[in-house]
């Protein structure tokens, strides 16, 4: 008994000891095919809007979230949010922001952003 | 039995060296798995795109039931114009379709939003911040961008020529002044 409460008490010290916790919500019920681990995956802010007329479609949008005590920087959210991107099969993101909240004495660090993949030629 | 009390006991006090403010998004949409308790209060809150661009305060989206397809977003704002149903999501156009929010030029008659920038590169990091201040790099109207210097001076920020924001300033604001 004591031993599974031992083990119980590490579990959820390990689980709060996660680094980040990630987020997607999918705006189509559309899979696509994932991209390999080598694929390039472009991050636009939200301030940089694509030409339509290289012809998109946003499929969903990740957020992805971490504390800077955890050593959880903008640019490790933003990688984790490309790995995402190439599971999802997405050619980039789109609307990026990142989020900081300070609090007295951490700040907690959240990336948005929406995946999207470039129209194929024939729906052009 | 004082066994057991005393192992949770150790757990309670091992686990309250992991509290941390529980984060806003955790309890704005109830979908995250959040260990540790909310016991302090944001001092102030700001994004800045990818890494790259600092902007305004805002606001978390609505709560979306988890795995659950979503057809729609808030950020989506719905615009009728001639019986289609458009799609505003930060100045640009888009049709629902089966594979997501597409992409589309404005409709005629609809006056263009601002596009504040229409680069399809990626910068490289050039924002740089201290404890006391941000440095804010602003597109300009030559294509560039303009470094702007915000100092943390009590609650609010000044900016390079005195001016006092009560809050961090959109960029916007700091275009009027910096943009040009």
């Amino acid at each position: 008994m004591k031993m599974k409460i031992l083990l119980l008490g590490f579990v959820a010290l390990i689980l709060a000891g996660c680094a980040t916790s990630t987020r997607y919500v999918d705006y189509t019920d559309q899979r696509f095919p994932p991209k390999d681990q080598y694929f390039s995956v472009n991050v636009y802010p939200e301030t940089q809007v694509l030409p339509v007329s290289n012809p998109y479609y946003v499929i969903g949008k990740v957020s992805i979230e971490g504390y800077a005590s955890d050593g959880v920087n903008p640019e490790m959210l933003a990688n984790q949010a490309r790995s995402i991107a190439r599971k999802r099969g997405a050619d980039a993101i789109i609307n990026s922001r990142t989020e900081i909240i300070r609090y007295w004495r951490d700040a907690l660090l959240r990336f948005r952003g929406e995946l999207i993949v470039y129209a194929p030629a024939a729906t052009k | 039995m004082r066994n057991i009390m005393r192992v949770s006991i150790f757990f309670l006090a091992v686990g309250l060296l992991f509290i941390r403010p529980t984060s806003s998004y955790a309890s704005d949409h109830g979908d995250y798995f959040s260990f540790g308790v909310d016991l302090s209060v944001p001092v102030g809150g700001y994004y800045y795109g990818d890494p790259y661009y600092y902007g305004a305060p805002y606001y978390a989206d609505p709560y979306y039931p988890r795995n659950v397809v979503v057809s729609s977003s808030s950020n989506y704002q719905p615009v009728v114009v001639n019986g289609v149903t458009y799609y505003v999501n930060n100045g640009a156009y888009y049709i629902y379709t089966q594979y997501g929010y597409q992409a589309v030029v404005a409709p005629v008659g609809v006056s263009q939003p601002v596009i504040t920038q229409s680069a399809v590169t990626v910068l490289s990091p050039t924002t740089v911040d201290t404890t006391d201040s941000f440095t804010v790099n602003i597109p300009n109207d030559k294509g560039g961008y303009t470094a702007v210097v915000l100092k943390q001076s009590g609650k609010g920020f000044v900016g390079p020529q005195g001016e006092f924001y009560a809050e961090f300033p959109k960029i916007s604001q700091l275009k009027v002044m910096y943009g040009k």
